[in-house]
């Protein structure tokens, strides 16, 4: 996307917008991602951004300080981190991730730092025919 | 669980992204404590300049039972001018983008497993092979699905094969769950 950063800045820091909109929007416009991380191990960044456009609305993350101030935008991005973790269904098993980052920069919001993105342990699984 | 939040860092250095048993190489910095790998703006710009001059080499081959493979030459009727390679890519992308999406449409779509339809499918034991070319995003999407899900690949494919040919098999009443689900394979098979 290739909009300007003030207008950037207006949509991404919209109070009305809600929060999993806001994180696709930011995914769309600018993504820092830690990816390959072995323990434990995050989802690559290619499938990030298709899973990621299945957050629900509804999602309300928890917030808290950052630490870190690696990464490009350690120290001008936001100073909350989020975090939140949400369920979806595919073939009756109950998949859940987690999901962990930061919005940047701070004052003119144009993008999203994901520092952790991983499917957490998972619920009942209903075996289908042949399944390994 | 390790909560990282990658403070110390290593200086830029090759890494290696693997997508359908190929290497994407480029450089970036990573996190000493857990390894991870810093993923920015100009890897991103190098990996979609990598997908793009590679993308005819990426190959999804599966075999499905022979009755699905029928199923899908019916339901290819309702595209003119579009393959089985097109309507697989649409199946695959309809799953990981909007089945998977809502609880409501994936349950309704994986009750087909308790129809005779889906049954008599696979009861068949004759399959049909099928090779189709498929871009490095989707791959990707579909090999991180299908360990989620415990199956491998070839199996996850013939799974949302299989599913989709019983539920156009079992056509009855309409409803909003399938009308959305029609909607949306129609939308992805019109713009192949």
């Amino acid at each position: 996307m290739t909009e300007p950063s003030s207008e950037r800045h207006e949509r991404l820091s919209d109070p009305t917008l809600p929060f999993a909109a806001k994180l696709k929007l930011a995914v769309s416009f600018e993504l820092e991602y830690w990816e390959d991380r072995q323990h434990p191990p995050n989802i690559s960044v290619n499938v990030f951004r298709s899973i990621v456009q299945l957050v629900p609305d509804s999602i309300a993350p928890k917030w808290r300080e950052r630490k870190s101030v690696a990464g490009a935008h350690g120290h001008s991005g936001e100073e909350q981190i989020f975090n939140f973790d949400f369920s979806v269904s595919a073939f009756s098993k109950d998949v859940r991730f987690y999901c962990k980052g930061y919005f940047f920069e701070k004052g003119n919001l144009k993008g999203v730092t994901i520092q952790s993105f991983r499917p957490m342990p998972s619920a009942a699984v209903i075996p289908i025919r042949g399944e390994r | 669980m390790n909560e990282c939040e990658h403070e110390r860092r290593h200086p830029l250095s090759e890494q290696i992204k693997r997508v359908g048993g190929r290497e994407f190489r480029y450089l970036a910095k990573s996190c000493e404590s857990c390894g991870a790998v810093l993923w920015n703006e100009k890897a991103e710009v190098d990996f979609r300049e990598w997908m793009r001059t590679n993308r005819e080499k990426f190959m999804l081959q599966f075999s499905v039972p022979q009755g699905v493979s029928m199923g899908i030459q019916e339901i290819l009727h309702r595209y003119p001018g579009t393959s089985d390679s097109h309507f697989v890519r649409a199946v695959l992308s309809v799953f990981t983008n909007h089945i998977f999406a809502s609880p409501e449409i994936s349950q309704n779509v994986t009750a087909v497993r308790e129809s005779i339809v889906y049954k008599d499918l696979v009861a068949d034991d004759s399959r049909e092979k099928m090779k189709v070319r498929i871009n490095p995003n989707l791959l990707e999407v579909v090999e991180t699905w299908a360990a989620l899900v415990s199956m491998s690949v070839p199996k996850f494919v013939e799974e949302c094969l299989t599913q989709i040919v019983a539920l156009f098999g079992t056509r009855g009443s309409s409803s909003v769950w399938r009308d959305e689900l029609d909607k949306q394979l129609d939308l992805v098979m019109k713009a192949a």
